[in-house]
């Protein structure tokens, strides 16, 4: 064998392997129920947010804790901790998308994705062009 | 939208409507899809059955380009002129939009962009209109080609029920169905724009979008030489005419990318130069492609080895270039990206362009495979081609990766899979590349000084071991002395351990590289042989940018992190998240070595100033001020907030400050706040909290009621117990006193009863102004400006060596 192909395919090989190792980070979409029987794994959820239930989010005491209850797409309802600012727009939000693992008695998000409506949509702002003139 | 869509100029129903941009504008597009289709053919008949038929296809390139311009300078008009009646004016612009973000509005929209992308095509193309050879033939009918493709993405035609991409004259009233627009004098009522995006009001993205876009175009330029080179079997004029050419398409290219780089750290808010965005990597990936064959024809130029991977990589870098239109103009990326643009129903287009230019020179590529000149014998492994190609392997590996990677929405829509993207986006891809640059980066200096064919040992001894010495010298330092916070780092989980030495071990060799390129500099910078320098300062400065990144990213410090607040333990290291830090007015905060202070807030409808002034107390000459901005964004009805970071820099680091929260405007501020609460339920104020506690027995007889209700006061002060009488006469007359709190910040009564739901409506008014605080995220990047350099220094380098060799080809060509 040619020395180039030897480094080639221990380069390939090296490369596959990081893939296959690295896949396992991909995480898929799921819900509370999934996510609770594999504390351990990661997910992301898609749901909407739980208006009937108060959320906690005193920035005064702590700007980096932030708790709501969310309903997955299958209808359980989740306590859900987020360590971070209660991102803006966050009440309007049409649906959320959290990103986390549970753990102890409330899944822990490390992201939150809101769906907002109607994003750059030209009807809203015709909407409001409308009510201007 | 129909072509011939004729109406007469005076008989319009609507009144101040300027129709005659609307007719001039789609007979200028029918002509430039026309004439590219027409210069396409006879550029490939001059070529390819040696008919002379230039004159005719330059005649339809001139027409070609003389309508892309027309089109360009009409809308740039309708842009100033405000012609509101039309559906992209209106859409990216607004009357007090200053005329520099016209352009950033030009460009803002998919057709402006398609524009943008086939007047660069033009203006390229009259480098090679002066040439009569049969290889400029072809890369002009490429051109044309891709700008006929290029004409029905912004044709907005309907061909059996699909229509293809969007017009940029389409009309306002005919885009929008609404009932204002059956009104004559509609356009009287639209008074103004829907306004730039304020993202975009920035100034990179008055110049990044362009240079983006020549780089882009620019990438047709070697596919249409490969082409030609698999067409004619000319591979002698393909490799000396590609190359400067491969050189200014990746020049171009990575300068745009690179703009977007700096426009994203200025004014979005991750917090970085480079997020692994996927439209990032769609545009990464080309050019690491092109950085790809570039190589590879300068093996085949060095040593006629290499052909066939030249070629597919020639046609695969343009292939890419359409694939990341493709991701970033179908829609089909969705929500894993930032950057939004919508499904324009381009999708199967896009697919079928992709189709048509792309397999046809694969699959004829394949059958000459074989037969294509090779030479017999194997690489020296002491020769530069063999190591040259060891680095075309790596970066093509590296670009697999990014490409698997950010096709999985592609993936999940092709196999029915449900596929997240990584939580941890920058680590997931840093921890693969990473180990691609710490392969790479070594072999840009030392095969740099390696001799095709076979290089004898002692020409790089000395060179080598010095700057090995200086690779492990930089290495050790870094591991003691933590230049690199490893560390801190060691303690979170293995996986970081492992993050870290690679670090370290990027840091070593970036050094070493470094240290050998600058010799080499020296030595040919003596020898007065200025393309040399070139080539070397531009693999220096991509060495540099990869060096600034990992000291400025990996090792970003938060400065406002986590001093306040409860400690949830393990499972939350993640500094990104719990980096908010709350300063109130008045009050200094301690971030690390600076006392923050919030001096001042100024209000207006669009956008909120706020004034914080850095001490630094170990160094107060490091002290400064800063005026934070935060813009609202009109969104429908409701207002989003938009920070634009403010960066203060230093010569060795700089201060990254980003409002993540503030409390609403002082004029939204409401004073009184109706809640319904149940039992044990919890009210919160700014600055406090009531708990709901008890209710004392209800008297209910005779249709009257009557009860006490207990609440729970935390205040700033302490716990107190309120008490809030409630009752309801027979006649109906509610008797219901407020209460105040101890330190008489707020007045609170219960409003309204809901029997039947267990519900007590609370009205709470705040009588003291509560304080006013602002919750930042400030970073501090180290070394950033390394990063700057580098860059500047790779595009620069990058373009004199297209200077060189084009100067080069130009004067072998007359000599």
């Amino acid at each position: 064998m040619k020395p180039i192909h030897i480094i080639s395919i221990l380069l390939i090989a090296f490369v596959l392997s990081f893939l296959i190792f690295k896949n396992k980070d991909n995480t898929s979409y799921e819900d509370f129920q999934t996510s609770k029987e594999n504390t351990d794994k990661y997910y992301h959820i898609v749901g909407n947010l739980d208006k009937t239930k108060s959320q906690i989010y005193d920035p005064l005491k702590d700007p980096n804790h932030f708790v709501f209850v969310m309903i997955d797409n299958k209808g359980n309802a989740e306590k859900v901790i987020y360590k971070g600012v209660k991102p803006d727009g966050f009440d309007q939000a049409e649906k959320i998308v959290i990103a986390g693992n549970y753990n102890g008695n409330a899944f822990h998000a490390q992201k939150i994705l809101m769906k907002c409506p109607s994003k750059y949509e030209d009807k809203e702002s015709l909407n409001g062009l409308e009510k201007k003139s | 939208m129909n072509l011939f869509y004729i109406r007469s100029f005076t008989e319009n129903f609507y009144q101040n409507e300027q129709l005659f941009f609307l007719h001039f504008g789609q007979f200028l597009l029918f002509l430039f899809l026309t004439s590219s289709f027409f210069a396409t053919i006879f550029y490939s008949i001059s070529a390819l059955r040696n008919k002379n038929l230039e004159k005719e296809a330059k005649f339809f390139f001139y027409i070609q380009s003389f309508s892309i311009i027309s089109v360009f300078a009409l809308i740039i008009y309708m842009f100033f002129s405000h012609r509101f009646e039309y559906h992209y004016i209106w859409r990216h612009s607004s009357l007090s939009l200053p005329w520099y973000y016209i352009l950033s509005a030009f460009w803002e929209g998919q057709e402006g962009s398609f524009i943008l992308w086939a007047l660069w095509h033009c203006i390229l193309g009259f480098y090679f209109l002066r040439d009569t050879k049969h290889a400029s033939f072809i890369v002009l009918a490429t051109l044309s080609f891709v700008n006929f493709w290029i004409g029905t993405m912004i044709s907005g035609w309907e061909i059996f029920g699909e229509v293809m991409g969007s017009n940029p004259f389409i009309l306002l009233r005919e885009e929008i169905q609404a009932p204002i627009m059956q009104q004559a004098d509609y356009l009287s009522k639209i008074k103004d724009g829907n306004g730039l995006n304020l993202l975009l009001q920035n100034y990179w993205m008055v110049i990044h979008p362009p240079v983006l876009f020549l780089g882009f175009a620019s990438m047709t330029i070697p596919f249409g030489y490969t082409l030609y080179a698999i067409l004619t079997k000319d591979f002698d004029t393909f490799k000396k005419q590609v190359y400067p050419w491969a050189i200014f398409a990746a020049a171009s290219l990575g300068t745009g990318i690179i703009m977007g780089g700096m426009w994203a750290y200025e004014a979005l808010s991750f917090g970085g130069f480079w997020a692994w965005d996927p439209v990032e990597n769609a545009s990464f990936v080309p050019w690491i492609i092109m950085i790809g064959f570039l190589h590879s024809v300068k093996i085949y130029q060095a040593t006629q080895r290499n052909l066939p991977w030249a070629l597919l990589l020639g046609i695969l870098g343009f292939g890419l270039t359409l694939y990341s239109t493709f991701l970033t103009r179908s829609g089909i990326l969705g929500d894993s990206s930032v950057h939004s643009f919508t499904d324009n129903g381009l999708k199967m287009h896009l697919l079928m362009f992709m189709g048509c230019l792309i397999l046809p020179p694969l699959f004829y590529l394949a059958f000459l495979w074989s037969g294509l000149p090779k030479v017999k014998q194997d690489e020296k492994v002491s020769s530069r081609e063999f190591w040259m190609l060891i680095g075309i392997l790596i970066m093509i590996l590296s670009a697999i990766q990014l490409t698997y990677a950010t096709s999985i929405p592609v993936w999940n829509l092709l196999f029915g899979l449900e596929i997240a993207p990584p939580i941890q986006v920058n680590q997931y891809y840093n921890s693969i590349q990473i180990w691609i640059a710490i392969f790479l980066i070594p072999l840009m200096s030392i095969v740099y000084d390696l001799k095709f064919i076979q290089t004898p040992w002692e020409k790089i001894k000395k060179k080598l071991l010095i700057s090995l010495g200086f690779g492990v010298l930089g290495w050790v330092l870094v591991c003691s002395f933590g230049v690199l916070p490893w560390w801190q780092m060691l303690k979170i989980s293995s996986f970081s351990i492992y993050l870290i030495s690679s670090q370290s071990f990027l840091f070593a060799v970036s050094i070493f590289s470094i240290v050998y390129l600058t010799i080499l500099v020296v030595d040919f910078a003596q020898q007065k042989n200025y393309k040399a320098v070139a080539g070397r300062l531009a693999h220096m400065g991509f060495i540099l940018v990869i060096l600034g990144a990992l000291l400025s990213q990996f090792n970003k410090k938060a400065l406002s992190n986590n001093i306040q607040g409860v400690n949830f333990g393990k499972e939350f290291d993640d500094e990104e998240l719990s980096s908010n830090t709350l300063i109130l007015q008045g009050e200094k905060t301690q971030m690390k070595d600076f006392l923050v202070n919030y001096s001042n807030r100024i209000d207006s409808s669009e956008v909120s100033y706020f004034d914080l002034s850095f001490y630094e107390t170990q160094k107060p000459q490091d002290s400064f001020n800063m005026r934070v901005e935060l813009k609202y964004i009109q969104e429908g009805t409701e207002k989003r907030l938009n920070a634009e970071p403010s960066i203060r820099s230093f010569w060795h680091k700089d201060i990254f400050v980003h409002v993540t929260s503030v409390p609403p405007a002082a004029a939204n501020r409401e004073k009184i706040t109706k809640v319904k609460k149940a039992l044990k339920d919890t009210m919160y104020t700014l600055e406090s909290m009531m708990i709901f506690d008890d209710v004392s027995d209800l008297n209910d007889q005779n249709k009257s009621i009557s009860f006490t209700a207990a609440l729970k006061y935390v205040g700033p002060k302490g716990v107190e117990t309120l008490k809030l009488p409630y009752s309801i006469k027979s006649d109906g007359s509610i008797h219901n006193p407020e209460a105040m709190t101890p330190d008489s910040s707020l007045k609170i009564k219960i409003n309204k009863i809901y029997p039947e739901e267990q519900l007590f409506e609370f009205e709470i008014e705040q009588i003291k102004e509560s304080k006013d605080w602002i919750i930042l995220k400030v970073l501090e990047f180290p070394m950033i400006r390394l990063l700057w350099f580098g860059c500047v220094l790779m595009c620069l380098a990058t373009f004199m060596s297209f200077y060189f060799n084009l100067k080069k080809l130009q004067s072998n060509a007359n000599p």
